[in-house]
């Protein structure tokens, strides 16, 4: 089967995958002490698990980018980092939002939140250096994707290792058994729309390349006819 | 008379103890309730949850959207200058033939 018609797939997949989710954590049961608000709950942790996967992924292709010169591990640095961003940044928004109601503060300079809010700045500090880093932003932006990424099993077992009002990593583990088939559909589906955003976003790293090279090509033309 | 009366109450009190529901130590976890029960124990709420769900969910979903839609946007606009410049490569690779050709 041809790429373009898998992906096709996957993006229809899931968006049917998004209204079974949103109607699964509407026939979920609202939790004894939050209520409603928890359901956020549903959204917050695909979020964060693809934040970190995407992380993960990024420390991968940088590595890649460091000791080897493959423009596939570039364009995969990219889009890696970019999708670390974007979710990175549903869970900043999302778990603020779920606190407010829970602990009756936005924000807390908790370890699991402040730990989360580095990662997000060190990769929004990745494309930054990424775009504006010049010829050694390459590397720059690798080394400190690398440096990113470690920050990640410091958020995950954060919860365990310091005392936090975060709920723990546990919760996942001792969810309810009518909590569950909205968790697990809402974390499914929101791992394949990942994929294809992943897809979509390394398809356009290599055009881009595609293109500088062309422009090369053309300004080398250019010259040997001048 | 003194020592009966604090044995007394001392025994009451014990009495009471083991009557009064303690409350159970925090399990670890989320606890599922009835929407009824909740509406009963949600007698003046001061923070709507509904509001908080919405803008949560609400920018979820822009943020995955509108990212799609920017990638969607800049595939295009790179297809259309690859298209152009391969036109004006192929081009200049035409009359540079047509020229060697010549001479």
């Amino acid at each position: 089967m041809k790429r373009p018609t898998v992906m096709l797939g996957l993006a229809i997949l899931a968006a049917l995958g998004l209204v079974l989710a949103t109607q699964l954590i509407v026939d979920a049961p609202r939790e004894a002490t939050m209520g409603v608000v928890q359901k956020i709950f549903y959204f917050h942790v695909p979020c964060a698990w693809l934040c970190f996967l995407s992380a993960f992924l990024c420390a991968i292709a940088s590595v890649r980018v460091l000791t080897s010169r493959d423009p596939r591990a570039l364009a995969s640095l990219d889009a890696t980092a970019e999708l670390t961003v974007l979710f990175g940044a549903c869970v900043l928004v999302s778990g603020p939002l779920w606190a407010r109601k829970a602990w009756g503060a936005y924000w807390q300079w908790d370890v699991r939140l402040t730990t989360s809010l580095l990662l997000w700045l060190i990769f929004a500090g990745v494309l930054f250096v990424r775009k504006y880093g010049g010829a050694g932003g390459t590397r720059l932006a690798a080394g400190l994707a690398i440096f990113g990424a470690a920050d990640v099993p410091l958020i995950y077992a954060s919860v365990s290792l310091w005392r936090t009002i975060h709920p723990k990593t546990t919760v996942v583990k001792s969810l309810e058994p009518a909590m569950r088939p909205a968790f697990w559909t809402s974390l499914l589906t929101f791992t394949i729309a990942y994929l294809v955003l992943l897809a979509m976003r390394t398809a356009l790293a290599h055009a881009e390349r595609k293109l500088d090279d062309l422009h090369r090509a053309a300004e080398d033309l250019e010259d040997h006819t001048a | 008379m003194k020592k009966l009366v604090l044995l007394l109450l001392l025994q009451g009190g014990l009495a009471v103890a083991d009557v009064v529901p303690v409350k159970p130590a925090d399990k670890d976890g989320f606890q599922p309730v009835s929407d009824k029960d909740l509406e009963r124990a949600r007698v003046d709420e001061t923070i709507p949850g509904a509001n908080l769900i919405a803008g949560a969910y609400g920018f979820i979903f822009g943020a995955v959207i509108l990212y799609a839609w920017n990638i969607g946007r800049r595939a295009k606009r790179v297809e259309g200058e690859l298209d152009n410049l391969s036109a004006r490569v192929a081009k200049k690779l035409d009359e540079l033939n047509a020229a060697s050709k010549k001479s």
